[in-house]
C-alpha cells in the first residue's frame, strides 16, 4: 500500500512497510523507493523485461528510475537502493472507487500478471492498494509487488487476496447492492466468502458465480491445515504454466460476471435530464455561464463537488483541465467514469460526500492521506453546482464554514451555485424547517463569500431561484 | 503474500484438476497422433 501525496514536504515521510523488500517515500515532493539490497537485482530484472516496458510505455504501469548512489547518499537511507517514480497527479485509493474503477484495477492486475508469467515473473499480492488511477485510467503502482516465479508452481499466492478485494466486494455489490467504497472504508482486506455465504440465500449460493467464489471456499476453509498451503509444485514447467494460464482465465471470466451493470438507477442518476427544475433554455444559460467561466479561469486542475453525472466536469476536461469530480452517490460516480474511460477525458471520479470526507486511513493514520489532506491548496477552480443548499439544509453545515472549506480548497476560482429558500428544490429537502434558513438571502450569501473573495461575476437563473457565481480568492496562491 | 483460507485451497483443488487436464490433454494428443 502506498501513499503518494506530499501537501507538507517534512523531509522524507515513509509511508509503507508491510514489504519486507522495501518502502515508499515521499520527499519534497518526490515519490521514491528505497528497496532492501536483497531485492534490487529481482526489481531491475523485472523492470527490464518486455512485460514492464509496455506496460509503463503504454501508462499502465507507474514509470521507474534508479537514483544514482549520490542522490541516494544524500537521502541518509542506510544500504537501499532508491527508486525515483512519476507522480500520479491526484492519488486515490478503493474506498474512494465506484464499482467500475474497482472492476478496471482488477482487470488491471490480471493483465499485468499475465504478461509477467510469460517472462517467468509472478505476483505476489493482489489489493486494489497496487493501482491508483490517472484520470479515469488504472495504474499499477507497486512495483514491488512482481517476483520472479519458480518454474514449477502452479499456485498463484496472492489468489485468495485478488477474491477477497476484488471479487467479493465486486460480487457484493452486483447481489447485495453494497459499494465497494464502503466496504474498503470499513475493510483494508475486502470480504471473507463466509460473510457472502450468510448474505446469500440457497439458491444464490449454489449457482454461479457465488458458487465457487463462496460456497465451495466457505466450506473448504473448514477442513483448512497448515500443509493446505504448501502444496506439491507441478510435475513439469509446462504443467504449471497450463495451470497457471488456466486460472487467470477463470480469474477474468468471475471477474466479467461480477462486474456492475451498466445503467444502474439511483436517485441521482438522469438528474440534469429529467428530474431538475432547469428548462432546456435555463440549463443551456447555465452550461454558458460555465464554459465562459472556466474559459476565463483557464484552470490546470479543476474539483468538481457534487458532479453528479459529470455534465459540467466533462466541459472542464474538454479545455483541457485535469478534473476531480465527486459525488456522494457511486451509482452517479460510475457513469462518470464509464463516460471519461469511453472519451478519453482527463476526469477522476471519487465517491466522497464533501460534508464527511475521506478520512486518512490505515496504521497510525497514515497509510492513505485523507480527501482534504490530498485536496488542499491542490485546484485552480472549485465548482460547487447544486449541491450548496444540500450541504445547508441536510447537512446543516454553515454557510461560513462551507465558503471557508471552498477556500481551503481553490488556488484561484470558486464558481458556485446559490439556491435560495424560495427554490422548489429548497422547499423539497427543507421540510418544514423552513425557520433555519430565514436569513439565507442572496446579499447574505454574498457578504459571506466576500470574506475570501471577491466576484468576478454572476449570472441569474431567468424564472429560478437561483444564480451563478464565479468569485476570484482574495489571496491568490500562487 | 497472503495465503488467504478456503479460497487457497479451492484453487489447489482447481489447479489438481487442470493438472489431471494437462496430463489428459497430452495423452489425446499422443493417442490422436499415433492414429493418424
Amino acid at each position: 500500500m502506498i501513499a503518494t501525496c506530499d501537501t507538507a514536504d517534512r523531509g522524507v515521510v515513509s509511508r509503507s512497510f508491510r514489504d519486507p523488500a522495501g518502502t515508499v517515500l515521499r520527499s519534497a515532493g518526490r515519490i521514491l523507493r528505497a528497496v532492501e539490497p536483497d531485492s534490487v537485482a529481482e526489481l531491475e530484472a523485472f523492470l527490464a523485461t518486455q512485460a514492464a516496458r509496455d506496460a509503463t510505455k503504454a501508462g499502465r504501469f507507474v514509470s521507474s528510475r534508479r537514483t544514482s548512489p549520490q542522490e541516494a547518499a544524500a537521502l541518509n537511507l542506510g544500504s537501499a537502493a532508491i527508486f525515483e517514480h512519476e507522480r500520479i497527479p491526484f492519488p486515490s485509493y478503493a474506498h474512494e472507487w465506484p464499482p467500475e474503477m474497482l472492476a478496471a484495477a482488477g482487470a488491471l492486475t490480471l493483465e499485468l500478471f499475465r504478461d509477467a508469467l510469460g517472462e517467468s515473473f509472478g505476483l505476489k499480492d493482489a489489493t486494489p492498494y497496487n493501482v491508483l488511477f490517472r484520470g479515469p485510467r488504472p495504474v499499477f503502482v507497486d512495483v514491488l509487488s512482481f517476483e520472479q516465479r519458480q518454474p514449477r508452481d502452479a499456485t498463484w499466492k496472492a489468489y485468495a487476496q485478488f477474491v477477497r478485494t476484488f471479487l467479493l466486494p465486486l460480487a457484493a455489490h452486483r447481489h447485495f447492492g453494497l459499494s465497494p467504497a464502503d466496504i474498503f472504508a470499513a475493510k483494508r482486506d475486502g470480504l471473507e466468502p463466509g460473510e457472502l455465504y450468510q448474505w446469500a440465500g440457497f439458491w444464490k449460493r449454489l449457482t454461479p458465480p457465488l458458487l465457487s467464489l463462496v460456497t465451495v471456499p466457505k466450506w473448504m476453509g473448514n477442513k483448512a491445515n497448515a500443509e493446505s498451503y504448501h502444496p506439491k509444485p507441478a510435475a513439469s514447467p509446462k504443467q504449471a504454466q497450463f495451470i497457471l494460464d488456466h486460472l487467470l482465465g477463470s480469474c477474468e471470466r468471475q471477474l466479467k460476471s461480477v462486474a456492475p451493470r451498466p445503467n444502474v438507477d439511483s436517485v441521482w442518476t438522469g438528474y440534469l435530464d429529467h428530474k431538475s427544475l432547469y428548462s432546456a433554455e435555463q440549463l443551456a444559460a447555465k452550461e454558458q455561464f460555465v464554459q465562459e467561466a472556466l474559459d476565463l479561469a483557464g484552470p490546470r486542475t479543476v474539483l468538481d463537488v457534487g458532479a453528479n453525472e459529470g455534465r459540467f466536469s466533462f466541459l472542464a476536461a474538454q479545455r483541457g483541465a485535469s478534473v476531480v469530480a465527486v459525488d456522494s452517490d457511486p451509482a452517479v460516480v460510475g457513469t462518470i467514469w464509464r463516460r471519461a474511460h469511453a472519451l478519453s477525458l482527463d476526469v477522476l471520479p471519487l465517491v466522497v460526500d464533501l460534508t464527511r470526507p475521506t478520512p486518512a486511513m490505515g496504521w497510525r493514520n497514515q497509510e492513505c492521506d485523507s480527501f482534504l489532506q490530498r485536496a488542499q491548496g491542490h485546484f485552480d477552480v472549485v465548482m460547487m453546482l447544486a449541491v450548496l443548499h444540500h450541504m445547508l439544509v441536510t447537512e446543516r453545515v454553515p454557510l461560513e464554514e462551507l465558503l471557508s472549506l471552498a477556500a481551503e480548497l481553490t488556488r484561484d476560482y470558486l464558481l458556485i451555485e446559490f439556491v435560495a429558500p424560495a427554490d422548489p428544490m429548497f422547499q423539497r429537502i427543507v421540510r418544514g424547517r423552513e425557520a433555519l434558513h430565514r436569513d439565507l438571502t442572496f446579499e447574505r450569501f454574498e457578504a459571506t463569500a466576500a470574506v475570501h473573495f471577491e466576484l468576478a461575476r454572476s449570472l441569474r437563473i431567468e424564472g429560478l431561484h437561483r444564480c451563478l457565481y464565479l468569485f476570484r480568492r482574495r489571496r491568490a496562491i500562487g | 503474500v497472503d495465503p488467504g483460507t478456503g479460497s487457497f485451497i479451492y484453487q489447489a483443488i482447481y489447479a489438481a484438476v487442470l493438472g489431471g487436464i494437462f496430463y489428459l490433454r497430452k495423452f489425446l494428443s499422443r493417442l490422436f497422433k499415433r492414429d493418424k
